[in-house]
């Protein structure tokens, strides 16, 4: 999705200071929009935040999530009960506000704020991983939040598809940020041989889209527990390569992670890419398999 | 003159009657047809794989009032994106009928809440309907008879006074 596109989708929703503000951003300028009840909402873009003059009650805040899930929010207790829902287009909105446990699963009663984080598209930002790759390599993307590991990925994915290698893509996107589906179809480019498979963990996905598909490349975003890290090493002894990301601000941070250490310890990866957490898809530094710094 | 004038009064008093007694027959088919509307809304909420909007349209599949308000509310909220339920159904509503008051709070309660609470929102207002419903069916068959062949009656009999 475009920034028109993005406009055109979230304007709808906003009172008219916000429109206005909406209508005078340019094209990936705009990062995040922090909705508080009863503060003013914030407009945060690469050099700078803005504090607007719209300060929503908390029904309005209510009605707003609802309107933004276009009233299917009754329905995506998946995605609430891990704090965030995936908005059309790909933009994510994070929840915050007052939870509790019902069924083992955390249930969000009350919302008190919200963050929309805009998805974002950056032709060839992945072009300096993609010179090292040689074809299909395993590279893991090491950036904190914010820092557009999941816009690298994607463009990795549409590169990699388009490298005339034939390469067989396979994305794991589990919490419908990097393609965005709805009813199983992409609404993001990621490339012509891409197959994704949505709302499945990674753990389960992995080996699934490994035994079905059969890819020379698996792409997922947000690497974080064990299972994680055992459905990544099942995939690579099995000859598929693994593109990932993982939050962190540097190598060393990363490797202090027990699920990461392991896929490092096991050389699983051909190269570590840190972004810069300004954002911006910028790479900042790149590491070898070894951990050294080419 | 005087015969046209007595068939036209005896005519019109017939049809004030036989029109209040479709009204009530109306009435019930309209009542009991919201119920069958909110039975299934509940079944497809329960699944949980449509938005409020789609599981509107996908049960009102006919071309009576309950589904043609249905599919205008569900139109509405596309239109305005920022709209509530209860908003949509105040703007698609213009008709002044018996079962508004727990339509109105079924619509302000689907808009918020978990699965279950929705659910039984429908629940409790299809249940408030079915006894609206049977109302309306029992008046409609005791007094729509009465209208009809009072409207009749008294036609005829105004027919003949006046001849």
């Amino acid at each position: 999705m475009n920034w028109t596109d993005t406009r055109q989708f979230l304007s709808p929703f906003f009172p008219e200071e916000i429109r206005v503000e909406l209508e005078m951003l340019l094209p990936g300028e705009l990062r995040e929009i922090r909705i508080r009840a009863n503060r003013p909402t914030v407009f945060i873009t690469g050099s700078r935040s803005a504090a607007l003059p719209w300060s929503p009650e908390p029904k309005q805040l209510n009605a707003l999530v609802e309107a933004l899930s276009e009233h299917s929010l009754y329905a995506r207790t998946d995605e609430t009960s891990q704090g965030y829902i995936t908005l059309r287009g790909g933009h994510r909105m994070g929840l915050c506000g007052r939870a509790s446990i019902s069924d083992r699963k955390s249930v969000l009663s009350d919302i008190g704020s919200v963050c929309i984080r805009i998805a974002s598209e950056w032709p060839g930002s992945a072009t300096p991983l993609l010179s090292r790759m040689n074809g299909a390599g395993s590279v893991l993307i090491i950036g904190a939040p914010g820092s557009g590991k999941t816009t690298m990925l994607r463009d990795l994915a549409c590169q990699l598809a388009g490298c005339g290698q034939s390469l067989q893509l396979a994305i794991v996107d589990e919490r419908s940020e990097l393609a965005a589906c709805v009813a199983g179809i992409p609404q993001l480019y990621v490339g012509d041989t891409a197959d994704v498979m949505d709302g499945l963990s990674k753990s389960a996905a992995i080996p699934w889209l490994v035994r079905s598909m059969s890819p020379d490349v698996v792409i997922t975003d947000e690497l974080g527990s064990d299972a994680d890290a055992a459905a990544v090493l099942d995939a690579l002894h099995c000859g598929v390569a693994v593109c990932a990301s993982v939050h962190g601000a540097s190598l060393q941070d990363v490797a202090a992670r027990p699920a990461i250490a392991v896929l490092m310890a096991r050389r699983a990866f051909d190269f570590y890419a840190v972004l810069d957490p300004q954002g911006g898809g910028q790479i900042l530094q790149i590491h070898d398999r070894l951990g050294n710094p080419l | 003159m005087r015969t046209v004038f007595a068939l036209m009064a005896g005519l019109l008093c017939a049809a004030a009657g036989v029109r209040h007694a479709s009204a009530l027959k109306a009435d019930a088919a309209r009542l009991s047809r919201w119920y069958k509307v909110l039975q299934h809304v509940s079944i497809l909420l329960k699944e949980g794989t449509l938005s409020i909007p789609d599981a509107l349209c996908t049960a009102a599949d006919s071309p009576f009032p309950p589904d043609k308000l249905l599919r205008a509310m569900a139109a509405h909220l596309s239109e305005t994106p920022i709209a509530t339920l209860a908003e949509a159904f105040r703007s698609c509503c213009c008709i002044d009928y018996a079962e508004n008051e727990p339509l109105q709070r079924l619509f302000t309660r689907l808009g918020q809440g978990s699965r279950d609470v929705r659910v039984l929102a429908v629940e409790q207002a299809a249940e408030e309907i079915r006894l609206l419903a049977a109302a309306a069916a029992e008046k409609s068959e005791k007094d729509a008879k009465l209208w009809q062949t009072l409207g009749l009656t008294g036609g005829i009999c105004l027919t003949i006074l006046l001849l």
